[in-house]
Order: structure tokens, then C-alpha cells, then sequence
């Protein structure tokens, strides 16, 4: 990591890169990222159904855990005509450019295409199998903007150029892609209507502290994956890829999306919260007791280990604190928690935030996560409140949400009901 | 181009893109507070010093009426469990920002309401904060945090106020929208070094005992009633972790208890001297009657306009208990400004 002439260390200025995009960006970023990125394949045959089929592909922790790739773009993409026969092809060929131009994996590109509710409503059908909800407020303590983009484009990558330079192929803004001619572009059907960005993984957070929501101590971690300053990707806390995939109907095999964006107040957990005080509220009481979480926890291996942790209304009650993964802990069905969570921070709006991206089958399944996680019995019955001691509430603040389709790679490419426009 | 610069003009769309952070480059402390007491004991105590407040203003929208005013940066202690984390005012907070919320009808001062604000400064800054429910002799149960402000001049704020959850005894209805309220806050610097400033004599300041509730006209007082003028039936008040614990029963208070055979329970939390309920704990009872146990359960947070926020729970009653013995199992997590820190941390169970 060398500093360049701004004193901006390489992996800070593609990571800005990612949040400006744009042809000047990503020309800066090239300079810098000198990466040679793995190039795809031309047989879509031999590529995942599941286009949210990413950990056999993706990078692992010294502990087993999935890495998420470390740099994200969100597309928010509305329909300028509805679905024809050729909107389909070309949509269909603008993706697959993408995947003859980079490996399907964390050193290449992953990507989803999802559709919202508003979508299948503008095509009218309900698929079965599906449960199509609206994004809604999922808490009294807030009051989010409502994404209904009719798709949305997830681009995610270990290198911050692969995600831009995507990005600007998909737009029309390139002739080539890692030696592969751009075939179609999406701009042809679609209009972005917006365009968020973000990362995550060690070192990335605290490299951009220098953002709305963060306190010039510049108190993130070095080795934080995350602004908050702990792993979260622990394999026993995430459900797996079958978990979350849509089990019958026309759209098997496929997934659904829920993507939020979280302002964080980074402020009061670094700088008023001390150590024992984010430990307990992050993992549980009992481990700030303990001290069962060394820096960011990567001793934890592939658990976060809360069997020593209370059920949440009884350390809410004995210890006046309730811990965010104990509060989640007993969410699951057959074992398995019900969330694959796919989350990274970001600098959008001049502000420390997260896009908290998450898979499940059923868009319910999120929901009832979310209701865990307010913990409306724990505030009742004790002297924990919505957000004093309640887990991680106090610092956040949910600003948007919308709720997605993933269908499986052969339906991705405007789905109706017939197949044919 | 500076680099901050660089990021703060190339923000995405969407994610409405501010004019940057509010500038952290001041680094006056604007804290005049002394060094604490020595000895402090763990009931209330007289504090170093008490600061006035400027009031920017009160608004109303249903049953809500919301206030917001502001002094200087203090010090505060955060409550986790038992245990408490001193907080100081940092480099760049120019002001201990203040939101009151409270039932526009009956003038109690609300629980719970957990607002959050957010201020867009004179060059179009923006900050937001959530901020911490606290509890203060001057003021009595109050939302408050130390913000980091940019210039001088006006400050348009708005404190967004969710639904009240705490149970209630009555019909009223507390609606289930958060509510905005707007302010146009003057902040300026001179305006704090005209607030009034009591420094509270050496041999007084850490001696147990409160400054009295700060005249409030514009506002509520958070006062709940006295013993003498407790509704119901007073079984008696005890002093516990510096607390007073009244408790008592009521044939019925609105929709609870209405059944013969049955009284609610109530148990009244409150601070010694200004008689500030005292929220955010969690209480339990057990009721005996005849040597069996006819009660052994939690209380549960409760607000009556007459009562204010209370720990209440409906009881069988056919005849009367022989004895009621209320124990605080968690210690009120509210935040504490000076004087009330070593207070309500450790409890007894007391046998009414």
C-alpha cells in the first residue's frame, strides 16, 4: 500500500473511486489497482442457477468464514418501456458480457439482478412461491424512504475497478471489459435512477473515517471488516445459500433481497460507549464479561460462541443490557438462522452508513428478523428501552428500504409470466 | 483539491448528498465546569454548579408538546447494569443540546420517547443525533447529548418523535406516527456566556441533597405527587439506593383492575427532594396474604396522568395482603448529569 502524491493510500483512493464512479475514476483507479482480474466464461451453462450462489466462489478467513467481495455498487434501474422480446435479449446479453469479462468469483465479479414488488405489479403477475411485500417501516423509530426502483443491480468485487469499470460497461461508457467486447448494455432498457456504493472488509472502514457520523479520533479499528469494529460474518451466524433460496414455483432456485441503508453514530459508540459497553451490546453481556471477544473477534472462529449468552429478556432484566446477536440468536428455523447477510458500510451523503443487504427465502423471514432485533417484550418487560441498552439500536437510523426479487440466472432477464413480452 | 473537499462534492444522488460533516476544526472547549466533589456518597448530592438554559422553544402536534433548549457541554455518566461511564464534553461539542416531550393535556412529561434531531446549520451543514434519556436535578427526565456544531447563526432542527410505547392506564390516544417537530435554533456563543451560572458553596456541593427543579414556566415540571396527594391507598415509602419507593394500591385506575376481587398495584419511583420520577428500571413484587403468595411477578412501566410514570400490575385482592415487598431488579439505565450519578445504582427490597 503505497501512499500517492495526496497522501491517500491506494486501497482509500479506489475505494473513493467506487463512491464517485464515473470514466475519470475509474482511470484514476487503474493507475493505481494494479490488479490482473481473472477473465469469465462464454458457456453460461457451467455457472450457478442461483445467481445468489456466491461463497463456493468467494474467499475464506483463515477460520473458514466467507469473505464478502470488498467493494459494492448498487444500481437502482427503472424500465423505460415495458418488457418486450428484445428488451429481454438485450438485457439478458448486457450480463452475460459481464460474465464472459470476469470470473464468477471475489477476484472477478459477482452480481444479482433483482426485481421489486413494484415490478411484478407493472407486469402483473404473482409468482408462486413468492411472497412479493412492500418495503415498509419496520420499526416505530423510524420513518425510511421507500426504495421501489423496478430493479436493482448488486455488483460486488475484491477490486474497486471491476465494480466501476462494470458499472460504466453496463451504461454504454465502455467498448470493452476486460478484453471482451461490451455486447449490450443495460442503459438500453433500463434508467438508473440511482447509484450507491460501499465496502467492507479489514482496513477499508478505517481508511474512511474521514466522513459524517465518525469523530476525528479516527477511533475505527485498523483491522475492523466494519465501521462498528467487530467481524459479523461468523458461518454459524449466517444462513446458507439453500436456506435462503426459494424452494417451488416458477421462480425456484431463486432468492429475495432486502436492502436497507443505516446511518451510524459512530460518535457515541467510540467516544462516549467504552469497550466492555460495545461488546455487551454487540454480542451479549456475558462476553463483555468474560472478555470473550479479543479486538474485533476474529478469535470467535466461526460462532460468535453465544451459548454462554443469557436469553435476551433475562439478561435484559439481571444485567439492564441486551446484546444484539443474543437478541437474534433464537431466530431460526431447524437450527439455521433465517438471514445470509451480505452488508457493507458506506460513505454515501457525506455520512458513515451501512447497506444492510440480507437474502432470505421469504421477505417475511426478514421481517421477523427485524421484529428480534426491536425486542418490543425486552422493552416491556425491563428496564432496557428502544434504544438506550437495546442492542445496537441507539446507533442507528434507518434512512431507506426496499424489498427485492432474486430469480434464478435463467429468469433474471425481465421475467413475466408467460416468459415472452 | 483537499481531499475532504473532493469527497463532499461528488456525493451520490439518492442518499441526499450534505454539505459535508459539521466542522470538527474548533477546538475551544466551551465546558467551565470545576472538578468534582471528593467523596461523593451514593444518594443525591448537591453538584459543583448549576447552569441555566436557553429555551429555543416549545411545540405542539396532537397530544405531544415538544421542547428544545440548550447549554453548555457537561459532563454525564451513561448507566449500563450497575455501572456507570463518565462522559466528557469533547473538542468541537459546542453545546448540551435538550429535548423535553410531554402529554400536551395532562402535562406529564412522557417516558420512553426516544426522539432523535437533526440540525442544518447557517452554511448548510448537517449533523444528527439520537440523543441519550437522561435524568437531571434542575431539569428532572429530559432527552440530551453534547453536540458538535459548526458557525455561529441560525440552526433549523427537527426532533422526530415515535409513538409513545409505554403502557398507559387510560384511552388516550398516543397515536402511531412519529411525529417532526421544527425548531429554528440562534446558536451563538455569547448567548451561553450570558446563561446564568450558580457556583454551589464548597461546603455544601457533595453533601447529600438536590438544587431545586429550575422554574420551567414555558414548560412542564416532571413533578409527580407527593405522598399526601398519592391517589389511593399509600402503604408506605421507603428510602432505597437513594431512591424514595412509594407503594401503594388502587381499587382500579382506568381500564386496569376494574374486576372486584382484584386492585392494581402500584410502586412509584421517585427521587428524594424534587420528586422526579425516575424511569428506565425494572421492578418486581411479591404480594402474601395469609402466609401464601397471591402475587410474585414483574411490574411492568406504566404512565397515569395523575400518578406519571409509574411500575404498576393488577393483584388478586379479595381480602387485604399482609404484606407487599417491592424489589428494583435492574437499576434505572437512564443517563445521569452531576448529582444524581452515585445515585440509583444499588437497591434493597423493601417490605411494605
Amino acid at each position: 500500500m503505497l501512499p500517492d502524491e495526496r497522501g491517500v493510500s491506494r486501497r482509500a483512493f479506489c475505494k473513493s473511486a467506487v463512491a464517485i464512479g464515473g470514466a475519470s475514476a475509474l482511470a484514476a483507479c487503474l493507475e493505481r489497482e494494479d490488479a490482473h482480474v481473472p477473465a469469465g466464461t462464454d458457456d453460461p451453462s457451467t455457472l450457478p442457477e442461483r445467481q445468489h450462489a456466491w461463497n463456493e466462489s468467494a474467499a475464506r478467513d483463515d477460520a473458514g468464514n466467507v469473505l464478502p467481495p470488498r467493494h459494492h455498487v448498487l444500481l437502482h434501474l427503472n424500465l423505460d418501456d415495458s418488457p418486450t422480446a428484445s428488451g429481454r435479449e438485450t438485457v439478458e446479453s448486457a450480463l452475460q458480457t459481464l460474465e464472459r469479462a470476469y470470473e464468477w468469483s471475489n477476484e472477478g465479479l459477482l452480481f444479482t439482478l433483482g426485481y421489486s414488488p413494484a415490478y411484478f405489479a407493472q407486469v402483473d403477475w404473482s409468482p408462486a412461491g413468492v411472497d412479493l411485500v412492500e418495503p415498509q417501516a419496520l420499526s416505530d423509530l423510524e420513518d425510511p424512504v421507500l426504495d421501489t426502483p423496478d430493479t436493482i443491480l448488486h455488483l460486488a468485487s475484491d477490486h474497486a475497478q471491476v465494480v466501476l469499470a462494470a458499472d460504466e460497461g453496463l451504461r454504454g461508457n465502455r467498448d470493452e471489459l476486460n478484453g471482451e467486447s461490451v455486447e449490450a448494455t443495460l442503459t438500453d432498457v433500463f434508467s438508473v435512477a440511482d447509484r450507491r456504493t460501499g465496502f467492507v472488509g479489514d482496513g477499508l472502514p478505517a481508511d474512511h473515517q474521514d466522513t459524517g457520523g465518525v469523530p476525528d479520533s479516527k477511533p475505527v479499528p485498523e483491522d475492523a471488516p466494519l465501521y462498528m469494529g467487530f467481524e459479523s460474518n461468523f458461518e454459524k451466524s449466517q444462513a446458507s445459500e439453500d436456506r435462503v433460496t426459494i424452494q417451488s414455483g416458477p421462480l425456484a432456485e431463486g432468492s429475495t433481497q432486502h436492502v436497507s441503508h443505516i446511518d451510524l453514530d459512530l460518535s457515541q459508540w467510540y467516544e462516549q460507549d467504552d469497550r466492555e459497553t460495545r461488546v455487551a451490546k454487540m454480542f451479549c453481556p456475558a462476553h463483555a464479561e468474560s472478555g470473550a471477544v479479543e479486538g474485533t473477534g476474529e478469535n470467535l472462529g466461526t460462532s460468535p460462541q453465544l451459548e454462554d449468552c443469557e436469553e435476551p429478556m433475562d439478561a435484559a432484566r439481571e444485567e439492564g443490557v441486551v446484546g444484539h446477536a443474543q437478541k437474534l440468536e433464537s431466530v431460526r428455523e431447524d437450527g439455521e438462522p433465517l438471514l445470509l447477510r451480505r452488508d457493507f458500510d458506506s460513505t454515501d451523503g457525506g455520512q458513515a452508513g451501512l447497506h444492510f443487504l440480507a437474502l432470505q427465502r421469504r421477505l417475511t423471514d426478514f421481517e421477523r428478523v427485524r421484529e428480534a432485533m426491536n425486542a418490543p417484550d425486552v422493552t416491556e418487560g425491563s428496564a432496557v428501552g428502544r434504544r438506550t441498552n437495546n442492542g445496537i439500536r441507539q446507533y442507528l437510523s434507518v434512512t431507506h428500504r426496499g424489498n427485492y426479487v432474486l430469480p434464478p440466472r435463467s429468469k433474471r432477464a425481465l421475467p413475466t409470466e408467460g416468459g415472452d413480452a | 483539491m483537499r481531499r475532504r473537499t473532493f469527497l463532499a462534492n461528488t456525493g451520490t444522488a439518492g442518499l441526499a448528498a450534505s454539505a459535508g460533516c459539521l466542522g470538527f476544526l474548533e477546538t475551544q472547549r466551551a465546558s467551565r465546569e470545576p472538578p468534582l466533589p471528593e467523596d461523593r456518597p451514593s444518594e443525591p448530592y448537591f453538584p459543583t454548579h448549576v447552569e441555566g438554559m436557553e429555551m429555543v422553544g416549545t411545540a405542539t402536534q396532537g397530544r405531544y408538546r415538544c421542547a428544545l433548549a440548550y447549554t453548555f457541554p457537561h459532563r454525564f455518566w451513561l448507566v449500563r447494569g450497575s455501572e456507570t461511564e463518565r462522559v466528557n464534553p469533547r473538542g468541537g461539542e459546542k453545546a448540551h443540546l435538550m429535548v423535553m416531550v410531554w402529554d400536551a393535556e395532562t402535562g406529564v412529561v412522557l417516558p420512553g420517547t426516544t426522539p432523535t434531531v437533526e440540525l442544518t446549520g447557517p452554511e448548510g451543514e448537517t449533523a444528527s443525533l439520537s440523543p441519550w434519556e437522561m435524568l437531571s436535578q434542575p431539569m428532572g427526565v429530559h432527552y440530551g447529548d453534547n453536540v458538535v456544531l459548526g458557525p455561529e447563526g441560525r440552526y433549523d432542527v427537527t426532533v422526530s418523535v415515535p409513538p409513545l410505547a409505554t403502557r398507559h392506564t387510560t384511552s388516550a390516544d398516543y397515536g402511531s406516527d412519529l411525529l417532526e417537530f421544527s425548531f429554528a435554533m440562534r446558536f451563538e456563543q455569547r448567548t451561553l456566556e450570558t446563561l446564568s451560572y450558580e457556583d454551589v458553596p464548597s461546603d455544601k456541593e457533595g453533601t447529600p441533597g438536590a438544587v431545586a427543579p429550575m422554574d420551567m414556566a414555558a414548560v412542564t415540571s416532571s413533578q409527580i405527587p407527593e405522598r399526601d396527594s398519592f391517589p389511593g391507598t399509600v402503604r408506605g415509602v421507603q428510602r432505597t439506593g437513594g431512591a424514595d419507593l412509594l407503594v401503594g394500591t388502587r381499587a382500579s385506575v382506568g381500564q386496569f383492575a376494574p374486576e372486584s376481587g382484584e386492585s392494581y398495584l402500584v410502586a412509584s419511583l421517585r427521587t428524594p427532594y424534587n420528586r422526579y420520577a425516575i424511569p428506565a428500571a425494572s421492578l418486581t413484587a411479591t404480594v402474601e396474604r395469609d402466609g401464601e403468595t397471591v402475587y410474585d411477578d414483574r411490574l411492568t412501566a406504566t404512565l397515569d396522568p395523575e400518578m406519571g410514570p409509574h411500575y404498576g400490575a393488577v393483584v388478586p385482592a379479595e381480602r387485604p395482603f399482609d404484606s407487599v415487598t417491592v424489589t428494583v431488579e435492574t437499576p434505572p439505565q437512564l443517563a445521569r448529569h452531576e448529582g444524581y450519578e452515585t445515585a440509583f445504582l444499588d437497591f434493597q427490597p423493601g417490605s411494605f
